[in-house]
This record gives structure tokens, sequence and C-alpha cells, in this order.
């Protein structure tokens, strides 16, 4: 049970990053209500980096990791994690100060602490992506992945967009001194008792660690990963101008059946169904769909809902 | 007036494994600048170079304000073009002057080589530092080779390896006002992020690191440096031992701090049951902390931190800090311990089952099968080294077998140690065991060599199988492409023959080794050349930057044959002491090879027959008597006991002695003679010598002093 009294429950260290956020001008977008493997795939990230729009958007997001699952046994690790994703199209001068104070927002004096950025350059070969930035090493423990985005979908970015991905559950653990995440405390009942992490979510991890690893029907998985890819490769024909449909337009449907082929890829290789030889195919497959629909995006320069 | 020159370019945090290159570079490319502008000395090499993750800088001293004025002799058209018959200025003159802004009067006449002409005097007013520097600043930034490039202004921008967020450029205390990157230069710099406001004020270029000490950045590597390896055995020695050196780590933290302070944690003592191996990868690899050693190298249940918080200690603010350090530390260790535990709930070899699902290489297939390619070969290598072929048998299947494992996939640079710590838990003897476990090794020219012949057969064959795979399949390193790493393999190959003494017929190793793999892979000839030269690259890279011998040395023996790299090596090292011990004859029958290949190469001749009726001059017989002398005299050889280094030593001797009678030969023999028997016995007979001559080595390719 929590040593530190006055840390933030894990419900107000989501409400705390996401206020601090919205002050900076960061529109407040709900979680992406699709499988994803992390922030970076919401389409609030892959497709709002591309194009010349400014654009400043913070957002939670589930995130699943099939091989990741431990059966809700492993105190560190989850087969669906929570990120806190925040982009800042194009970056401000002073985007590093605006992270160390979003720190203090949630209760870390970081001054205090031994703060490191040490070299971590990300990279997603599936979405066709890279960037260059750190990891926020905190008295030796990783809260937070800073990203420069340089490419996205094989296209390079232009204004270039910082990613700021929040680690949620490390930062609660260490906020409130808990050596399982299981044990940190998400809320606190009227009568103050608290609701921890483990009853919200342990039933989570048991059931998909069962399915991702036993029950998952490795056959099944590769029929629908073939539909989806071809639906979404019928829906990239159908942009093009000399197509049937007289080139009408559904990149988002596009990219949500991208999104579905690279979770089921994550299944499959949770179940032990892809070779190392196989991986590279496939991870191959997924990433055409992605560029394919980064390109079409990029050329079909959509405007931004919102003005710059 | 001369002022020191400081410019500091300020970045959020450069990488530490390039920062003290891109602070190298920076220093020089300005240097060779200004140094070509005549601000400063071309020689001037005081410089000083500072880095830290967040700035990188450089001071020049003693650098002028402007550049000296200097005059300029522009010379035209020849004087009988500029000046018409009645000693008028022409159009021609007229223009030449107008178009280097001079008034016509200002035309003289020079002579020069190629006659008499007409020139003008152009003065050239010194540019300011200022000035300069606008142009040479971007251009030097410009051209640094950035290890990995980024963009943070979008196309248009700048590149770097993170973004510039200042510049600081002082001559003396003056400001200069040069731009860079979208920043204008000025006095301000930033403290330390967490212990100095961020914004301070640089007076002038020499009191740069002191001020900024006082804002509690350490601007000099060195003595960031020098803190750690003070403070290290310090503080290690506080928590009751030492830390385990380690100068890559050292350097790597030397550069992520601006103001490095080391603290000591603690483990609970029941995770020292898990392998070290496993608990310094977590600690350095992971975490970059030094782990904690007693006298005699055991490790201890502690550790050193490097934070970047020295300054004024304070016991509480280190008291948080070390307790989330030990808290990361703790949580690691617990899934190494997960895995430890999980993956010893299977035997090892009921694992082997599990490798037909672990790829090798596309074309190679699976790990399962290498497994029995492995067996096959290492068994073959054990017959000829005399090792246990029982040890083989059991070690070759288990020894792929910790690729199935959890803690191998969490820890993949610890593959074949682990299969080799849980051979030894399950009880196979230590034989097994270190068969297992050094099995990649050597991995480079330093590390640690498989200790017994048992683990050089299972680590020569393993290395030998996948190079021969890869070379069947036409995955052949070129140029900097090796993704496979056959290079280092191979050199680990043969590092392994050579120190621990191991003489292998390569040439049938490869054959060997191509026998394990499907008909119709490759083509095994082609393979087969193409290892032959592959394996002889790496045996010449051996000797001669392993070794340190001479390079004409090594090619003169490889020359005539690199199929036994063990007994290339003696070869080698007899050249090289016959050389020392016999230079003035070495370098006669060295010169008399060269001739004689020349002779033979130019006939293109081969046979080595001659007619002992056909010998007329003197210098003939004696040249066939020393040749048939020496044929004889190797006849015996095989009841020569001596060692094989002694044997080529006197072969060599007698081959140097030999360069007199040679040289005799060519000054009174014509080889050329008119009757063709003649010269076709004289060919044959120094074809026969070239051959005798070059048992050992091949004198040709020795390089003379002399040219």
């Amino acid at each position: 049970m929590p040593t530190h009294p006055a840390a933030p429950t894990y419900q107000q260290l989501m409400l705390q990053l996401q206020a601090f956020w919205a002050e900076q001008g960061c529109i407040l977008q709900l979680p992406f209500d699709l499988e994803v493997g992390a922030g970076t795939m919401a389409p609030e990230t892959f497709l709002r980096v591309l194009g010349p729009q400014p654009y400043r958007v913070a957002y939670l997001q589930p995130s699943r990791r099939p091989a990741d699952g431990r059966y809700g046994e492993n105190p560190n690790r989850l087969y669906k994690h929570t990120q806190f994703q925040v982009i800042l199209k194009p970056p401000p001068d002073n985007v590093q100060e605006l992270y160390l104070s979003s720190l203090r927002a949630i209760g870390i004096a970081w001054e205090q602490h031994d703060i490191k950025f040490e070299e971590d350059n990300w990279e997603s070969p599936t979405l066709g992506a890279w960037g260059v930035g750190w990891q926020v090493m905190l008295d030796g423990l990783e809260i937070t992945q800073f990203t420069y985005f340089q490419q996205c979908g094989g296209v390079d970015l232009d204004p270039i967009a910082a990613e700021l991905t929040y680690g949620l559950e490390r930062i609660a653990a260490f906020l409130q001194d808990v050596e399982s995440i299981y044990d940190i405390v998400w809320t606190r009942t009227p009568e103050g008792h608290p609701v921890t992490y483990g009853d919200v979510r342990l039933q989570d991890e048991l059931q998909m660690s069962v399915y991702n690893f036993e029950l998952a029907d490795v056959e099944r998985l590769w029929q629908h990963f073939e539909l989806y890819e071809a639906e979404c490769a019928a829906l990239l024909r159908a942009t093009r101008s000399d197509a049937p449909s007289g080139g009408r337009v559904s990149l988002l449907g596009a990219y949500e059946l991208c999104l579905k082929c690279s979770h089921l890829f994550n299944l499959l290789d949770a179940r032990g169904a892809i070779s190392v030889t196989e991986r590279v195919g496939v991870i191959q497959r997924v990433r055409a769909l992605a560029v394919g629909i980064a390109r079409a995006w990029t050329a079909a320069h959509i405007p931004a809902d919102v003005p710059a | 007036m001369n002022h020191d020159l400081l410019i500091e370019l300020g970045s959020e945090e450069i990488p530490a494994r390039m920062v003290s290159g891109l602070a190298q570079q920076f220093a020089d490319q300005m240097e060779s600048r200004l140094a070509a502008t005549g601000l400063i000395a071309a020689a001037a090499t005081n410089r000083r170079v500072f880095w830290t993750p967040r700035r990188v800088a450089v001071v020049f001293p003693a650098v002028a304000q402007n550049q000296p004025d200097r005059d300029e002799e522009q010379v035209g058209p020849p004087a009988r073009l500029a000046f018409a018959a009645d000693g008028a200025l022409t159009v021609q003159a007229k223009n030449f002057a107008a178009k280097f802004g001079a008034a016509p009067t200002d035309l003289y006449r020079v002579s020069t080589l190629k006659g008499e002409y007409v020139a003008v005097r152009r003065h050239h007013r010194g540019q300011s530092l200022a000035q300069l520097l606008d142009t040479l600043l971007p251009e030097a930034f410009a051209a640094l080779d950035l290890p990995k490039a980024m963009q943070w202004q979008g196309r248009a921008g700048a590149k770097f390896v993170r973004p510039l967020r200042w510049l600081l450029v002082l001559h003396g205390a003056e400001i200069l006002p040069v731009r860079l990157a979208g920043l204008m230069a000025g006095r301000q710099t930033r403290g330390h992020r967490g212990l100095s406001q961020s914004q301070i004020s640089i007076e002038s270029a020499m009191t740069y690191d002191e001020q900024l000490r006082l804002h509690f950045v350490i601007a000099a590597p060195q003595e960031r440096e020098a803190t750690l390896q003070s403070a290290l055995p310090a503080v290690a020695g506080c928590a009751g031992g030492r830390h385990r050196s380690d100068p890559n780590l050292l350097s790597l933290l030397r550069d992520l701090t601006e103001n490095p302070g080391v603290l000591a944690g603690s483990f609970a003592k029941d995770y020292l049951e898990l392998p070290g191996e496993v608990l310094v990868t977590v600690m350095r690899d992971h975490q970059k902390y030094f782990a904690l050693e007693d006298a005699e190298g055991r490790l201890l249940p502690g550790f050193c931190a490097v934070t970047d918080l020295a300054g004024e200690p304070r016991a509480e603010r280190e008291a948080i800090i070390r307790h989330g350090h030990e808290r990361v530390l703790r949580a690691r260790f617990n899934d190494a311990r997960f895995f430890w535990q999980t993956d010893r709930k299977r035997p090892l070899f009921s694992r082997l089952e599990d490798l037909k699902q672990v790829t090798f290489q596309a074309r190679l297939g699976n790990y399962h099968a290498k497994t029995e390619r492995n067996l096959r070969l290492a068994k073959w290598l054990a017959e000829q080294w005399h090792a246990d072929v029982t040890t083989i048998a059991i070690a070759t299947p288990l020894a792929k077998c910790d690729l199935t494992t959890e803690l191998v996939k969490e820890f993949t640079e610890l593959q074949g140690k682990i299969g080799g710590l849980y051979a030894e838990a399950e009880g196979h003897s230590p034989a097994i065991r270190d068969a297992i476990y050094f099995q990649y090794e050597p991995l480079s020219t330093e590390g640690p060599l498989p200790p017994s012949a048992e683990a050089a057969a299972l680590g020569v064959a393993d290395k030998l199988d996948t190079i021969a795979g890869m070379f069947l399949a036409g995955e052949i390193p070129t140029g900097s492409r090796d993704p496979f790493a056959l290079r280092r393999q191979a050199n680990g190959i043969i590092r392994t023959l050579l120190e621990r003494t191991l003489t292998l017929d390569l040439n049938q190793a490869q054959q060997e080794a191509m026998a394990g793999y499907a008909e119709g892979l490759g083509d095994r000839a082609t393979a087969l050349s193409g290892l032959q030269q592959f394996f002889q690259e790496r045996l010449e890279f051996y000797l001669r930057e392993v070794g340190g011998y001479a390079l004409d040395t090594v090619r003169a023996v490889l020359t005539v044959s690199a199929n036994d790299p063990l007994d290339a090596l003696r070869r080698v090292q007899a050249v090289t002491s016959t050389r020392q011990q016999a230079a003035t004859e070495f370098a006669a029958a060295a010169a008399a090879m060269k001739r004689i290949r020349n002779i033979v190469r130019k006939e293109n001749w081969t046979a080595c027959e001659w007619n002992k009726d056909l010998l007329q001059e003197a210098a003939e017989g004696e040249l066939a008597h020393c040749l048939e002398l020496h044929r004889l005299g190797q006849g015996g050889s095989d009841i020569d006991d001596r060692p094989e280094i002694d044997r080529y030593k006197s072969e060599l001797l007698w081959a140097a002695d030999t360069g007199e009678v040679l040289e005799r030969f060519f000054t009174t023999v014509r080889v050329n003679a008119e009757d063709p028997r003649l010269r076709a016995n004289r060919l044959g007979l120094l074809a026969w010598a070239a051959q005798e001559l070059s048992r050992v080595a091949d004198f040709s390719e020795i390089v003379l002093a002399d040219g």
C-alpha cells in the first residue's frame, strides 16, 4: 500500500496531465476506440502529424501488446498499459521546459531527482515511421518517451511534430511508491477505501492473457488478417480518381482496417504463429498499407478541422 | 586587439555516444577556417574544447579583431595591346581598369616572364571577425558529419543531432552578433537544469568555464571524468567493496552528465542467487550502474549509480534518489528471477524440439537442423583435435536450446551463457557447461577463448556451419555490409585455431561444412572458392592487425598456402625471425626470386623438367647440385622431430643461402640461349628452383628496403 499519502491516485494523475496540457492549448481527445499497440498509432497522431497544419492534441491511450501479457502475475508487465500521448506540431522552442513543468503538475519535483534525457530513437517498421529523441529517466526509471518525429508512413514531415508519451502505470507506481502495478491506488471510495489497479484491471490481464496465449485460433486470426488487409487495399484503390467509385475517399476507414491488421499481427506473434522469417514479410504487408494511406492522405491535402 | 574567441552551441541533450566526436569535429572545422582567414596562426592548436550533454564549445586564444589589409596586383592585357601607337590607352586597357574599379591612370607596366603587361593594384580591406564568422560559423556547422541527423524546424530548417536552442559567441567580452540555425548569438547560456536558474550571462570568453562551474556545470569532460574516477572507488569503498571497472561505461556517463556524482545503492542478498552474468547485464547495460564487488571480484549486493546532481549533497535528497534507483533495479531483478525460475521448469533438452520453430536463416532452415549439422561437424573436429566426443555429443544438442528461454529473449546478449548456466544447474559436467557457455566466443580480438578443445570444437563448428551456409545462400559480406557478422565469426575461428594451437585443413573443413546442407542450395564450387578467399583475408587480417607481422611477410607465406592457419602462423614466425637473423642473404634470395618469377611468368613456363647432360656452365651445375641435395634432404624430413618452426627456419636459411648461388647463375648463365634445348633446360631448372625455394614462403612477395 502506498507509503506516500500525498501522491496522486491513478485517476488524479490522468486528470492532472490532461488539465496541464489543456492549459497549453492541446485539444483533449478521447482514447482511440480500436486496438492499438501505442498512442502513436491512433489517427490523432499518425494522420495529424502529416501535412502542414499546426496541431496540438493530448489523449490517454490504452495500448495493447499481447506478447507482454503475464496473466496478471508479473508486478511490472501488462498486456494493456496506458499511455498519455501529447503531440505538439510544431514543437515550441521551450518544449523540454514545458514537459518538465508537466512533471511538476503531477507532483514530481524533478529538480530534487536525478533526471536524464538519454538517447532513444523511436522506429516503427509497421508504420514506416521514425523519429529521434530520448527516454526520460527519473532516478533510473524510464517515465517518458520524447520523440521528434521525422517521418511517418514513409513521408518526410514538415513541420516536425514532438511526441511525448508518458507511461502512466510506471509513473503512478513511482509516485505512490508501490512495488506492484496492481497495488496502485486507482481512486478511493466515498468512504475513503482504496480501489486498486488490480481491482479494476486484473481480470482483464488474466483473461486476455488466456486468450492471447492459448485460445486465440491461429487459423481464424490469419483469415481475419487477410480479410482486413484485402478490404484496406480495396479502399486504397478506391481513392484513386480513375477508380469506379469515382475517387470517393475513406482513408480513415482504410486506416482503421490497417490497425486491425497490425493488432492481428501482434496476436499471431503472441501465439508464436509467426516465425522469424515470416515476420519480416508480414510487417512489410502492414507497412505497405500504412505507407499507402499516409501518401494518399498527404496527396489529398486533407484540411485540418481546427483553424491553425 | 587580440582576444579569446568563444563559441558555444547550446543544444537539447546530445546523445552521449556522439557528443565528444561532434565537439572535436566542430573545433577542427572552425580552426581550419579561422586559420585560412589569417585570424589565427595556422599552427595554433592551443584551443580548448568543451562539451556536456547540452553544449559543445570551443575557445581559441588570441584571435584578431580584423584581418590585416592586403594589396594584390591584378595583371591585365599585354602592353602591346594596352597602348596604341601614340602611347594612348586602348579601349581594351580602359575596360580592364574599369572592371576593377580603377582609373585609367592607375594602370602601370609590369614585366613578366611572358613579356610586358599592364596591371592595377587592388587594395583589400581586411574583414572583421564578426563579418567573417557570419559565414564561417554556418559553414563549419554544415560541414559536421552527423551520426544521425534530425530536423526540428521543418524541411527548410537546420540539421543537427538535437534541436539547437542558444548560441553564445564572445570575442573577449564583446558579443559577436552572428547567426546560426535561426539563432542570434548573445552572451546568454544555461546552467545546470536542476541546480541553477536557467539563464546566465557570460562576461567574457576568459570566464566561460569558471562561470559555468558556479552554475553547477563542469564544462571540461576531463574534469568530469576525473571526478568520477575518484568518486567511484570512494563511494564503493564506503559501501564495503569496489566498483567493477568499466572504461566504456565511465566515458558514457561522463557525457551523460553536466555535474556527475556517485551514489551507492544496495539490493537484497538473495538476488545473488541469480547468475552474475544476468545481474551485471541488468546493472551495466540496462541501468548504467557499476556492479559492486569484493576484493576477489565476487559480486556484492550493491551498485554505484552516477547521477547528474552533485553539488551540495543533501542527505534527504540523496536518500530519495537512492530509493528510486534501488526500486527500479529490484523490478528488473524480479523480472530476471521470474524468467530464471520459469525457464528451469523445463529441462533444456526438452526444448530441442522447439528449435524447429526458430528460424536460423530464411534459406538455411531452423535451429534444429543447424544443431544436427553442428553436431556432425563438431564431432569431426573433436576427432582431429583428440577432444572428448561424448562431451560434444551431449553439449551440441543442448547448445541452441536457450534460444527458446525467456531469459535469452529478454537478454539476447547472453545467449550461450544462459544455456551453459542452465546446463550446469541441471547437473551437467563443467566440460559440457563450458562448451555451451563459450560457443559464441571469441567475439573480439580480446574476448575470452573457448577454454577447452571440446568448447573449441563446438564453437568452430557452429561458426563454420553458419559461414558455409551463408556463402551457399549467396549471403556474402561486401564492403561495409555484413549483416550476419560473418567476418567476426571467421575471425573467431582463426583466433581459436591460432591461440589454442589447433591445426585444421580449412579446405576440407569447408567441404565438410557444406556437406551438411542440402544439394541445390547453391553452387558448391563457387562457394568454396569464395570461402577460401574469405578465410585467407581474415587470416591476413589477424596476422597483420593482431599478430603485428609485416604485410609482405604475411603475403609471402599466404601465397604459398593459407589452408592451415596454425601452419601459416608458424611459417610467418619463421620468416620474421630469419629476416632478422640473415638479413643480407634473405634480401639476395628475395631479389633472385623476383627475377626468377619474372622470367618464368613471362615465358608462362610451368614444367620443372631439366636434363643434367645439358648443364653447360659451372653456375648451372652448382644450382642443380644445390637443389638436388636439398631434395634428398627433404626425403628424410619424416623422421625430423624438431618443432615445425625450427624446420621452417632451417628451410628458410637454406633458401637464403641459395640466393648467392642464384646470383652467380644470373651473372654467368644466359637463360635466353640460342639453342632452344638449352633455353628450355634453363627455364625448367629455374622453375624447379622457384618451387623448391618457396616451400615456406614465396620470396618474390618480399618488399626490399632499397626498392
